[in-house]
């Protein structure tokens, strides 16, 4: 049992990376064609726009996980009567140390109710705090021949509740992976017009943690994303986005578990809404796609998000 | 030690301005040779001599902010040509061409024309790097304000905070602008 719960409450930091990559296009306001000023998030999410100086915002995000893929990459619908719905709202900030700099700190409050039938379980707490930092080497637009480059980096601390600890047959109130996550990206964009195209990749690794006595060590994470928008005259966007995610297998008592790799594609549609000069509102929904050969050991499901940010120019 | 302080912050006061002028001290008008839209080409040094200030406002075609202030720059460029003041677009942007911004300005109705600013030769001498950016030289071509055109980055509003207004307001009153940097809040100028 306690196997099956590590497993269902691990794949947290799968979500929580696709939140991320989600974010980028929702927080792209401006990066979407410079609609005055770019701006977006990618391993930050409530990235600045170009002459933002702060953020503080609120993220929720509701997801219900209707399938999921096994370990030979096929799509498994959830058992009839099942439920899996988890809610995270998500207090976030970013601060612009540099010209070029900015840093995101985010909080997760994580709430899961899950249900199979003659046995339903919730709870939840604060999840696994994000901490980013990107740079922009170069921002889009600012050449005519190369596309805005920036380094993403951070790390993700172990304050949520880890498997082991969590109550319940179900594991709802498990809220974290237990062990840290250190990411390291790239970002390309380049606008054209009021059209934006984003390629970003990111890689991951998680720490070495103990578990009833067994060392455990996820496998290293990439996460690749290709995203193009649409800036309206008045700072609204839209955009659409596919990401794959992947991660080699686990080693358990430094013996690689084979079949424990883990692979999830998403696909995801967003839109900003500025409100006045200062706020905005974030938007969007995601689903992932529910097809053999688009994920690994992974559940899988729809989800909307809706943020609202306050800047400081 | 509070006494120290004190004196810190004074001096903190005391410098702030002067390091701001000082920033635009080192900054000169180029003599440039740049061709307008109206099918002029101005000798630069030449033609902001001829008038008691002169504005250059960095256009980019596809910058929202920048359509978002041009009624505001038409409508200052209208009212301060009665007192001496000339008003110039720049196009310094990589693959812009002297039929486009004609187009550009025709649409937009400048009451200005949009200089064509080949390799960004200007807007490198006046370390300006985003649209909507503006630049007032006097008649010596010295530059006496760099900065955005206000404080908003839409449509300005009722809160919005002037900064070109109030500067030519200062400079014609024979005063420095405050601020004589303010932020400039357009895209970036896409340049080779």
């Amino acid at each position: 049992m306690w196997r099956g719960r590590h497993r269902m409450t691990l794949l947290r930091n799968f979500k929580f990376l696709e939140l991320l990559v989600l974010l980028l296009l929702l927080g792209s306001e401006s990066a979407w064609g410079q609609a005055c000023c770019a701006g977006g998030s990618a391993l930050t999410p409530g990235r600045l726009a170009l002459h933002e100086e702060a953020a503080v915002g609120i993220s929720i995000r509701l997801t219900d996980f209707t399938s999921s893929f096994d370990a030979a990459r096929a799509v498994v619908p959830a058992s009839p009567g099942a439920t899996d719905v988890e809610l995270e709202e998500d207090v976030l900030g970013t601060l612009r140390v540099l010209e070029r700099g900015q840093v995101t700190v985010l909080v997760p409050v994580v709430e899961t109710f899950r249900h199979v039938p003659g046995l339903s379980n919730a709870g939840g707490g604060f999840g696994d705090v994000n901490l980013a930092g990107r740079y922009d080497v170069l921002s889009a637009r600012e050449s005519a021949w190369a596309p805005g480059i920036a380094a993403l980096l951070g790390v993700t601390v172990p304050s949520g509740r880890t498997p082991e600890s969590a109550h319940g047959a179900l594991a709802a109130d498990a809220t974290g992976i237990g062990a840290f996550q250190l990411n390291a990206g790239l970002a390309l964009e380049q606008t054209f017009g009021h059209v934006l195209i984003n390629l970003t990749g990111i890689v991951s690794q998680r720490t070495a943690r103990s578990v009833q006595g067994l060392s455990e060590l996820l496998g290293p994470q990439l996460l690749a994303l290709a995203g193009g928008g649409y800036a309206f005259e008045n700072d609204a966007a839209v955009a659409a986005s596919f990401t794959y995610t992947v991660e080699t297998d686990a080693s358990i008592g430094g013996v690689r578990a084979p079949g424990s790799g883990r692979a999830l594609s998403a696909l995801g549609v967003s839109g900003s809404l500025p409100l006045g000069e200062l706020w905005r509102l974030q938007g969007g929904a995601f689903f992932d796609v529910p097809a053999r050969g688009f994920g690994r050991n992974q559940p899988a499901g729809p989800g909307v998000t809706l943020t609202l940010l306050r800047t400081w120019i | 030690m509070k006494t120290l302080l004190m004196l810190m912050l004074m001096l903190v006061l005391l410098l702030a301005p002067s390091a701001q002028a000082e920033s635009l001290d080192r900054l000169r008008l180029p003599d440039l040779a740049l061709a307008g839209t109206d099918g002029t080409t101005y000798a630069l040094a030449s033609t902001v001599s001829k008038a008691s200030f002169t504005v250059f406002t960095f256009f980019s075609a596809d910058c929202p902010c920048m359509r978002a202030h041009d009624a505001v720059l038409a409508a200052l460029a209208r009212e301060y040509a009665a007192r001496g003041v000339r008003f110039f677009f720049v196009d310094s942007e990589a693959g812009a061409t002297l039929a486009s911004d004609r187009a550009q300005a025709a649409a937009r109705s400048y009451p200005a024309p949009i200089l064509l600013d080949p390799g960004a030769k200007l807007s490198r001498a006046l370390e300006t790097r985003f649209a909507t950016a503006t630049v007032i030289v006097d008649s010596h071509g010295a530059v006496r304000f760099r900065g955005g055109i206000d404080s908003s980055k839409r449509t300005p509003g009722r809160d919005t905070q002037p900064f070109l207004r109030s500067a030519l307001e200062s400079l014609l009153t024979g005063k420095s602008p405050n601020p004589a940097e303010p932020k400039s809040l357009g895209c970036f100028l896409r340049q080779s």
